[in-house]
């Protein structure tokens, strides 16, 4: 199964609603599958008469940023994609927003090539590569509207395993990783031009699904 | 022996007195139950018999098939280098996997957390003996953002024999001394951060996008 079908379609056990500490990674709420994410990156910027500075973030500062001003995040809330690829904003229990929805977050991959492998009991492998995308507007779509933005691509790695369906459930495991983003950015209080950026995004999440 | 002895003794006594059958009968019972009486009193003072091994079924619960064993009591100092208890060696492939992902995804919540009991978790795990589980608290420490944890990164790196997790620590270590791009060319004074607020909220106010309001 594709990662865009999965993220849209799962469909989780009731009972994995209530998430416990045991629980394994990857959060179920209402019934959809959210692979919590992780972020990080770097913005280079010219410090003074010849020299280059590097600043960082990561998607915990995006956060605490985006609750800053715009919303009021719980302790622990985390990136996750979840249904229709969007990036949601998330806690163990609900999803606080739709970042995507509200115009801060773009997460989209697209495969260049994968590959399945299935058994006889329904389980599966599957694996996929390709160019990701993976923008951030802390305004607007436009850079010059922002106080901070990036736009990162470069290639990325989804893995996804299945068990052998068991009562109408089955286990489902996923992977995503993308080690060397790249593309620029943009930082009102450091420059009034675009910056390069790097970054690096990964993410895993499991939980049982109806067949 | 002394009880057959008085048995056949009262036997004899009937038969030689010829007395009725009722008085025979009652006079037997008699005789019986004072056997019985010293038998009781001889084996009271005997030693108990050995107790005989039964077996009994044990009745514990059954542990979880995919309960997770990695537990993680955090240490009260939040620079720990002792390798985080796993016992992940007696579990099934799947079981392992299972242990796993759950300790990835406490650390993942450790890792959005403030506190210093989390930073405790997240660096214990970095001696975790799975290396998955390392690699998700490097990327988790890197998260968290604690500059406390740079020489911590440096000293394990020094030691780590694998060059690939050696260069992981030195980047996360390298990663952290950086500033924030949300702290870069801030403005320093109260007066100047009150006015580039203002100036914001000025400019967010204009915003074509406004955000959505959350969920909750």
């Amino acid at each position: 199964m594709k990662l865009n079908k999965i993220l849209m379609c799962a469909v989780a056990a009731g009972a994995m609603a209530f998430v416990s500490d045991q629980a394994q990674a990857g959060v179920v709420i209402s019934g959809n599958l959210y692979v919590p994410i992780s972020i990080k990156g770097t913005f280079s910027y010219v410090a003074s008469a010849g020299k280059i500075k590097q600043g960082s973030f990561t998607s915990k500062q995006i956060l605490s940023y985006l609750g800053e001003y715009y919303y009021t995040f719980p302790a622990g809330t985390m990136l996750a994609v979840g249904p229709s690829q969007d990036v949601y904003a998330i806690t163990k229990t609900a999803v606080v927003a739709d970042l995507t929805v509200g115009g801060f977050f773009y997460f989209s991959p697209s495969d260049t090539i994968d590959t399945e492998m299935d058994q006889i009991s329904g389980a599966y492998k599957y694996n996929e590569a390709g160019l990701v995308t993976l923008d951030f507007f802390s305004d607007d779509g436009s850079f010059a509207y922002n106080e901070y933005a990036f736009e990162l691509s470069g290639f990325y790695t989804y893995t996804e395993t299945g068990s052998a369906p068991k009562n109408g459930c089955y286990n489902q495991s996923s992977n995503f990783s993308a080690k060397n983003l790249s593309g620029l950015g943009y930082n009102y209080d450091v420059s009034g031009v675009e910056l390069p950026v790097t970054g690096s995004g990964s993410g895993s999440g499991s939980g049982k699904l109806v067949w | 022996m002394a009880e057959a002895f008085w048995i056949g003794f009262l036997l004899r006594q009937m038969i030689r007195e010829n007395m009725r059958p009722k008085i025979v009968i009652i006079i037997l019972l008699a005789g019986l139950a004072g056997v019985t009486v010293i038998l009781l009193i001889k084996h009271q003072g005997s030693p108990p018999p050995a107790a005989v091994p039964i077996a009994i079924a044990e009745t514990k619960p059954a542990a979880p098939q995919t309960a997770p064993t990695v537990t993680n009591v955090p240490p009260p100092a939040p620079a720990p280098v002792a390798a985080a208890p796993v016992a992940t060696n007696a579990l099934t492939p799947e079981q392992r996997q299972a242990a796993i992902d759950a300790e990835t995804d406490r650390l993942q919540q450790w890792s959005m957390n403030d506190d210093s009991e989390s930073l405790s978790n997240i660096l214990a795990d970095l001696t975790n003996s799975e290396k998955e589980i390392r690699g998700a608290a490097i990327e988790a420490v890197q998260q968290f953002g604690s500059t406390n944890a740079i020489p911590i990164l440096k000293n394990l790196a020094a030691n780590d024999q694998d060059p690939e997790e050696k260069a992981a620590l030195l980047e996360a270590a390298n990663f952290l001394s950086l500033p924030s791009i949300f702290d870069v060319g801030k403005p320093t004074t109260p007066a100047e951060r009150e006015a580039r607020r203002q100036a914001q909220m000025q400019k967010r106010a204009l915003n074509q996008n406004p955000p959505v309001v959350p969920n909750q």
